[in-house]
């Protein structure tokens, strides 16, 4: 027994481990993973697919062989703990350090077995229960999850600018150009220093339609941004509209040689949320908003914010992740970290 | 506030390679003791430049390339100046190799974007600055020890005494940055899991990390157990600091992945 783990903890052994590792990340970490076989063919040609395809080289890190190399890894990391069991007084950082890789090992593994992720396509007013998994399939929650409401929050406002141009022909003017950029607000008058007439800024539509009675706007999405407009202190002036996505679109008469162009400016994203409810048997337990840095954990459950459909605000995407191998890995982590930090001092203070 | 700073870096930086040579020529003895001031004084002011920069953007500047490797070259000449301190004699004439390597960096890194601008979603959480940070810093120790092992390989067989000085550095700067490479290595994963539900998702730079780390973690055994030392040792922290340019520049710029906020815009 004493000579297998001496074998297995041998350098030669971790030496030989650890080469095979770094060029199977290596692999990994060059060949786009998880791609399909025609983008294969394009980047490698016919043989490189072949190679590929056969060796599992799209998806090295769940290939059998990478897991037969994580397992060996795994027993070397065991093997050189209980040999530093012996010497557990001398060298208990050594010990620890690798007592947390062999944990990171277990955890791993354990991961693999035992943890679901999956996607969770959520509607306002829509409870449901099961959810997408990864790895194909649906899965069931014992509980049900209703968004409340999605949001997207902004470092600053979006913005209305109103870009007035001069025809071709106008004195000095060999070109359309644009001669003065003004922000507007719905709902208030403009003026321009150009000369160009003022203008009365009605109302803005976000996805704007010709509806029965008039403009309106399909949803809050910014789809199709539109401005109504129609000169200002002209009490015969008909309303007219501005459109961002098309800009030489105009429909204004008498502007005395001006055309004004609408440029829509959308706020930085600040945060996407999600107000989250969790029920069980029909009855709200919890509430929670989430955003991307934020989840809501239940019952084992996590959910992170993790998507959004901007043609329908009403939707908001979530990640679902279960893994009962995080306690596993942190553990590793904080042991690692101890054990290094244990090892490392001593041998700095010793010289 | 801000320019001033950053380019007083570069003008003390500047003169920490400008002293030693000017004290070559006069042959005076201060050249190296003048050359380690100036290094301190453009530390100082690369300081200046984060937290003003902090200041201005109201959230640590770590969100870019560009940010990050302000911060990796203030690391770099911090770690310096900590060795330094402990023993001036060992590390005294690295003054001037620290400071041209901190000017060639701040002169790459002044290419990049540097506007200050919202952060996206994704990088809005405090594992964000322990995470870059502890990184960085790591970067910053491991590129010590490749300067440390550089030297090492030109310096003559005879002088025993300073060759012996470096190869301590080249080591003991090899273990904090293997020590910080793992913390950064564990935050990033925390954080992952905290922000995305899984700590582990073999993203390139996640893989080029692991690379790295284990590469380090082979050196020392290598060094700790079968005697690699000196020269051995040297090259091993050279092609080591090859692999972390490539985890930090070239999977930003070849792979795209989880981590592609760090090309800039």
């Amino acid at each position: 027994m004493s000579k297998l783990i001496n074998q297995l903890a041998s350098l030669r052994f971790f030496f030989i481990i650890s080469v095979l590792l770094l060029v199977a990340f290596i692999i990994g970490g060059v060949i786009p993973q998880g791609q399909s076989p025609e983008d294969y063919k394009a980047m490698l040609g016919s043989l490189g697919t072949l190679l590929v395809m056969n060796l599992r080289l799209d998806n090295v890190f769940s290939s059998a062989w990478f897991m037969l190399l994580l397992a060996a890894g795994a027993l070397n990391m065991l093997a050189c703990t209980v040999k530093q069991w012996k010497v557990l007084k001398h060298r208990p950082g050594v010990f620890l350090s690798h007592l947390g890789v062999f944990l990171m090992f277990i955890g791993g593994a354990v991961g693999g077995l035992f943890a679901t992720h999956g996607i969770l396509p959520l509607e306002t007013g829509a409870p449901r229960s099961d959810f997408f998994l990864r790895t194909g399939g649906m899965a069931e929650m014992p509980f049900q999850v209703l968004l409340k409401e999605f949001n997207i929050r902004y470092w600053d406002d979006e913005k209305h600018v109103i870009h007035v141009l001069k025809t071709a022909g106008a004195p000095g003017m060999e070109q359309e150009g644009v001669v003065e950029s003004v922000e507007v607000k719905p709902g208030q008058d403009v003026q321009f220093k150009s000369g160009a007439p003022a203008l009365a800024v009605l109302n803005f539509y976000p996805n704007f339609s010709i509806g029965e009675n008039g403009p309106v706007s399909l949803s809050d999405a910014r789809v199709n941004p539109a401005l109504t407009v129609k000169q200002a202190g002209v009490k015969a002036a008909k309303m007219s509209y501005l459109f961002a996505a098309h800009p030489d679109f105009h429909g204004m008469a008498d502007t005395g040689g001006y055309r004004f162009v609408y440029e829509y400016r959308p706020g930085q994203i600040k945060q996407f949320e999600s107000r989250i409810a969790v029920l069980e048997d029909g009855r709200e337990k919890l509430e929670k908003v989430i955003n991307v840095n934020t989840p809501l954990t239940y019952r084992g459950y996590r959910f992170y914010q993790s998507g959004y459909d901007e043609n329908n605000l009403n939707a908001s995407t979530l990640q679902v992740a279960k893994d009962p191998s995080v306690i596993v890995i942190y553990a590793g982590f904080l042991i690692l970290m101890a054990g290094l930090t244990w090892a490392f001092w001593k041998e700095m203070a010793a010289k | 506030m801000m320019q001033i700073a950053l380019k007083l870096s570069f003008v003390f930086y500047g003169m920490a390679v400008g002293l030693t040579l000017v004290g070559f020529l006069l042959n005076k003895k201060w050249k190296f003791l003048y050359s380690g001031h100036s290094l301190l004084a453009g530390w100082a002011a690369s300081t200046a430049y984060i937290i003003s920069r902090w200041y201005l953007g109201g959230r640590a500047p770590m969100s870019n390339q560009y940010e990050s490797m302000i911060f990796l070259i203030w690391a770099f000449v911090a770690a310096f100046l900590v060795f330094r301190k402990f023993s001036v004699r060992d590390m005294e004439w690295l003054s001037p190799w620290t400071g041209m390597v901190a000017l060639l960096a701040l002169g790459s890194a002044s290419f990049l974007e540097s506007d200050i601008t919202p952060l996206v979603p994704a990088l809005q959480s405090n594992w964000l600055l322990i995470h870059v940070s502890t990184v960085m810093t790591g970067y910053g120790a491991l590129l010590l020890s490749f300067l440390g092992g550089a030297v090492l390989l030109f310096t003559d067989k005879g002088q025993t005494e300073k060759r012996q000085g470096l190869e301590s550095i080249t080591y003991r700067s090899c273990l904090v940055g293997f020590w910080l490479l793992s913390m950064g290595i564990i935050t990033g994963a925390v954080w992952a899991n905290s922000a995305w539900g899984s700590y582990w998702s073999w993203d390139p730079k996640e893989t080029w990390s692991l690379i790295t780390w284990l590469y380090y973690a082979v050196a020392i055994h290598l060094r700790r157990t079968r005697g690699w030392r000196e020269d051995k040792f040297a090259h091993l922290m050279i092609w080591g600091f090859v692999l972390v340019m490539f985890t930090y520049f070239g999977v930003n710029y070849l792979m795209s992945g989880l981590h592609s906020y760090g090309r800039g815009r």
